[in-house]
C-alpha cells in the first residue's frame, strides 16, 4: 500500500483562495477548524473574514482590526470543498453560504452608474 | 501567436517603461555623474525582465497573479505588510503621476495647477471606466512611444562613445570625495529602483490573466519581456545621455517635466518639444492607471476578492472601488501642492525596501517544478533571479541610511 | 474569549502601543532637534544649488524662447512652475538658522534669490528677461554653491 502523500496544511491550504461552484473567487482561507476525533486531528471547515484573520495579527493591530472590521466569520464546512489545489473548489455558490456579500452590495451600487 | 500582436506588445512594454520618477532620476543621475551611472540601467532592466518574464509565466501557466503568492507563500501577516506598504508606494506614485501630467497640461493650457489636478483626475477614471484593458496599454504604450525623441536626441547631441562605454562599467567617478560617493550610491541605488518598481510586475502579471494567457503564451511572454523591455531600457538610456550632453553643461538640475524638455526642444525645436511633452503626457498617465490598477489588483488578490478590469463593476465592486478609491486619495495627496518629483523621490526609495517581500514569492514559485511542471525556471532563470533578489535586498538595506545621509539625494 | 485572554491581550496591545509611541516619539524629537541645530555649510547649500539650477534654467529657457525654439505659452507656463519652485526654495533658504559665519553668505544668497523672482516676474512682460543680468545671477549663485562645497 502506497503511504498517504503528507498535506501541508498551512502550506497548502490556509491563505489559499476559495472559489465558489460558478469560480467566482469569494475570499480567502483566514484559518482552519480542526477537531479532535478518534482517529486523530481533522478539519472539520475553513473560515472566512475578519472574526477568522484578525487573531492572527499582533494583539494592537488585532483590536485596530476588530474596531475596523468587526468580529464576523463565515464556516464553510469541510463537506463544501470538493477540491483542494491553487485554489479551494467549492461546492455551492458564494451566495448560498454568506461569502461575498459586501462584493456583491458594492456591485449593486455601482450597478447605477452607467457603463457598469 | 499573430504577429500583430506581438509587435504591439513589444512596443506598449517599450512606451510604457519610463514614467515621471524614473526620468527624473535618470535626467539627474546624467547631470550630475555624467555616464558613470549608466550601468544601472542595464542592470536594472534585466532585473525587471527577469522578474516580469517569471510573473508572466506564472500566470499564464498557472493563471496566479503576484500578491495570491505574496499571500499564499509568506504568509498572513508578512503579506499584509507588504500590501500596506505597496499600497502606501503606489499611492505616492500615482499621486505623483497625476501631478505630473497636470504641470504638463499647465504647460499648454496656462489653467491653474489645481484645477488641472482635478481635470487629470477626471479623465484617468473616465478613461478606465469606459475604456478596455487592452485598449488602456495600447493608447498609453503607443503614446509612450513619442519618448523616442529622447533617443534620438542623445545621439544627435554626439556623445564620446568611449565615455559611454566606460559607464556601463560600475564605477565611482575617480575624483569623489566623501559627499559625492554617497550620492553616487544614493542615485544608483533611486535608479535601480525606479526602474524595477514592484507596480510594474503586479501589473504585467495581472495584465497577463486579464489578456487570459495559458500556457502556450509562454513564449509570447518572454519575447515582449525580452525585446520591449530591452528598448524601454536604451530609452532610459538615453535620458542619462541628454542629462549629460545638455542639462550638465548648463547646470540645470531638472526637476519637472518642462526643464525635461528644454534638452529636447534645443535640438529639435518646437516639434520636438510637442513629442516630448505627448510623450510624457502618455506616460505620467499610463504609469498612474497601472498605478492605481496595481494597487486595487494586490487588495483584491490578497483579500480573495473578484478582480480584474475584464469583469463588469458590478461583478467586482470592492475591485472597482480600489481603484477609484485611489485615484482620490492620489488627487488629495497632488492637491496638497508638494512637487510630484520629491513626491515619487521618496516614493521610490521606499519601494526599494519592499521589494524583496514581492520578488522571493515569485521566485520561489517559478522555480517550483511541482507547480510549473516543464515550465519551472531554468538554472539561467534561477541564478538570474537569486542574483538580484540578493542584489535588491542589499539596495533596499542601503536606500534609507542613504536617503538620510545625502538629505534626501539633494546632496 | 476568557477574561483572562482578553486582559492578556489587552497588556500585549498596551505594550505593543508604547514601543510604537516611544519609536515614533524618538524619530520626531530627533528630527526636530534637527531642524532646531544652526544650519552648516551642507544644509545652506541645499537651497543656493536649487536656485542656481533654477536660475541656470530661466537663461536656458530665455535662450531657446529668443531663438524660437519653444512656444511663448511653453515659455509662459514653464516661467510660472519656476515661480513655484523658486518661492519654496527662498523660503527654505529664509527659515534657516546659519552658524554666525555662514550668516552673511545666507543674506547674499537670499538677495540673489529676491533677484531670481523678479527676473522670473518679467518673463511674461514686453522684451522677455534680461539674459545678462540671468547669466550673471547664475555664475553667483554657482559660486556660492561651490564655496559652500568646498
Amino acid at each position: 500500500m502506497t503511504k498517504p502523500k503528507p498535506f501541508d496544511l498551512v502550506r497548502d491550504l490556509l491563505d489559499h483562495e476559495l472559489v465558489d461552484v460558478d469560480h467566482v473567487p469569494c475570499g480567502r482561507v483566514d484559518d482552519i477548524e480542526l477537531e479532535l476525533t478518534p482517529q486523530g486531528l481533522s478539519i472539520s471547515a475553513l473560515l472566512v473574514g475578519p472574526g477568522a484573520w484578525s487573531p492572527r495579527l499582533p494583539a494592537l493591530a488585532r483590536m485596530i482590526a476588530r474596531a475596523m472590521f468587526g468580529r464576523e466569520r463565515v464556516r464553510v464546512p469541510i463537506d463544501e470543498v470538493i477540491d483542494i489545489g491553487d485554489v479551494v473548489q467549492l461546492r455551492s455558490r458564494a451566495t448560498q453560504m454568506g461569502l461575498g456579500i459586501l462584493d456583491r452590495r458594492v456591485g449593486r451600487w455601482l450597478s447605477r452608474i452607467p457603463h457598469a | 501567436m499573430k504577429f500583430g500582436e506581438i509587435f504591439l506588445g513589444v512596443l506598449t512594454a517599450m512606451g510604457g517603461f519610463v514614467e515621471i520618477g524614473e526620468l527624473t532620476f535618470t535626467l539627474n543621475a546624467g547631470q550630475q555623474f555624467d555616464w558613470a551611472l549608466l550601468w544601472v540601467v542595464p542592470l536594472g532592466t534585466v532585473g525587471i525582465m527577469v522578474y516580469c518574464e517569471m510573473a508572466g509565466r506564472v500566470a499564464a501557466v498557472r493563471g496566479r497573479p503576484v500578491f495570491a503568492l505574496v499571500r499564499e507563500r509568506t504568509g498572513f501577516n508578512s503579506a499584509l505588510l507588504t500590501l500596506l506598504a505597496s499600497l502606501a508606494v503606489n499611492l505616492l506614485t500615482c499621486a505623483a503621476e497625476i501631478g505630473g501630467v497636470a504641470l504638463l497640461l499647465q504647460l499648454l493650457l496656462g489653467s491653474p495647477y489645481r484645477l488641472l489636478i482635478l481635470v487629470t483626475f477626471a479623465m484617468l477614471v473616465l478613461v478606465v471606466w469606459f475604456v478596455s484593458f487592452k485598449w488602456i496599454e495600447r493608447i498609453f504604450g503607443l503614446g509612450g512611444l513619442l519618448l523616442i525623441v529622447f533617443l534620438v536626441a542623445a545621439v544627435y547631441f554626439g556623445p564620446d562613445w568611449t565615455h559611454v562605454a566606460q559607464g556601463l562599467l560600475p564605477h565611482v567617478p575617480r575624483d569623489a570625495g566623501a559627499r559625492e560617493t554617497l550620492l553616487y550610491f544614493f542615485y544608483a541605488v533611486a535608479l535601480l529602483s525606479s526602474i524595477m518598481l514592484p507596480y510594474e510586475t503586479y501589473f504585467y502579471a495581472s495584465g497577463g490573466i486579464e489578456d487570459e494567457w495559458k500556457p502556450a503564451d509562454v513564449g509570447l511572454n518572454r519575447f515582449v519581456v525580452l525585446v520591449g523591455f530591452a528598448l524601454g531600457g536604451l530609452l532610459s538610456a538615453s535620458l542619462v545621455g541628454v542629462g549629460t550632453e545638455y542639462f550638465a553643461p548648463n547646470e540645470i538640475q531638472p526637476q519637472s517635466p518642462g526643464a525635461a524638455a528644454l534638452g529636447i526642444a534645443h535640438v529639435f525645436g518646437p516639434i520636438g518639444l510637442l513629442l516630448a511633452l505627448g510623450g510624457m503626457f502618455f506616460a505620467f498617465g499610463g504609469a498612474a492607471i497601472e498605478t492605481a490598477l496595481s494597487s486595487a489588483y494586490n487588495l483584491a488578490q490578497f483579500a480573495g476578492w473578484p478582480w480584474g478590469k475584464h469583469l463588469r463593476r458590478r461583478h467586482a465592486g470592492r475591485f472597482t472601488l480600489s481603484w477609484l478609491a485611489t485615484f482620490a486619495l492620489a488627487a488629495v495627496v497632488a492637491l496638497s501642492g508638494v512637487n510630484p518629483i520629491s513626491i515619487v523621490e521618496y516614493s521610490i526609495v521606499f519601494s526599494v525596501v519592499i521589494l524583496p517581500f514581492t520578488y522571493f514569492p515569485v521566485l520561489a514559485v517559478a522555480s517550483d517544478r511541482t507547480i510549473m511542471g516543464k515550465h519551472a525556471n531554468g538554472p539561467l532563470a534561477n541564478a538570474l533571479g537569486w542574483f538580484y533578489l540578493v542584489l535588491i535586498t542589499g539596495a533596499g538595506i542601503a536606500a534609507l541610511p542613504l536617503l538620510f545621509l545625502t538629505h534626501g539625494g539633494r546632496g | 474569549m476568557s477574561t483572562s485572554e482578553s486582559q492578556r491581550e489587552r497588556l500585549h496591545a498596551f505594550w505593543q502601543l508604547v514601543v510604537l509611541a516611544g519609536i515614533t516619539g524618538l524619530l520626531v524629537v530627533a528630527a526636530w532637534w534637527k531642524s532646531q541645530r544652526p544650519a552648516d555649510a551642507t544644509r545652506l547649500r541645499l537651497p543656493i544649488a536649487d536656485l542656481h539650477s533654477q536660475a541656470a534654467e530661466l537663461e536656458a529657457l530665455s535662450r531657446e524662447g529668443a531663438a524660437h525654439r519653444v512656444t511663448a505659452r511653453f515659455v509662459r507656463g514653464q516661467a510660472m512652475q519656476l515661480r513655484v519652485a523658486q518661492r519654496h526654495s527662498e523660503r527654505e533658504l529664509a527659515n534657516l538658522h546659519p552658524w554666525p559665519e555662514f550668516a552673511a553668505g545666507q543674506r547674499d544668497a537670499l538677495a540673489d534669490a529676491h533677484e531670481l523672482r523678479a527676473h522670473l516676474e518679467f518673463v511674461a512682460g514686453p522684451g522677455g528677461v534680461d539674459e545678462g543680468r540671468v547669466q550673471v545671477l547664475r555664475a553667483r549663485l554657482g559660486q556660492r554653491e561651490r564655496a559652500l562645497r568646498d
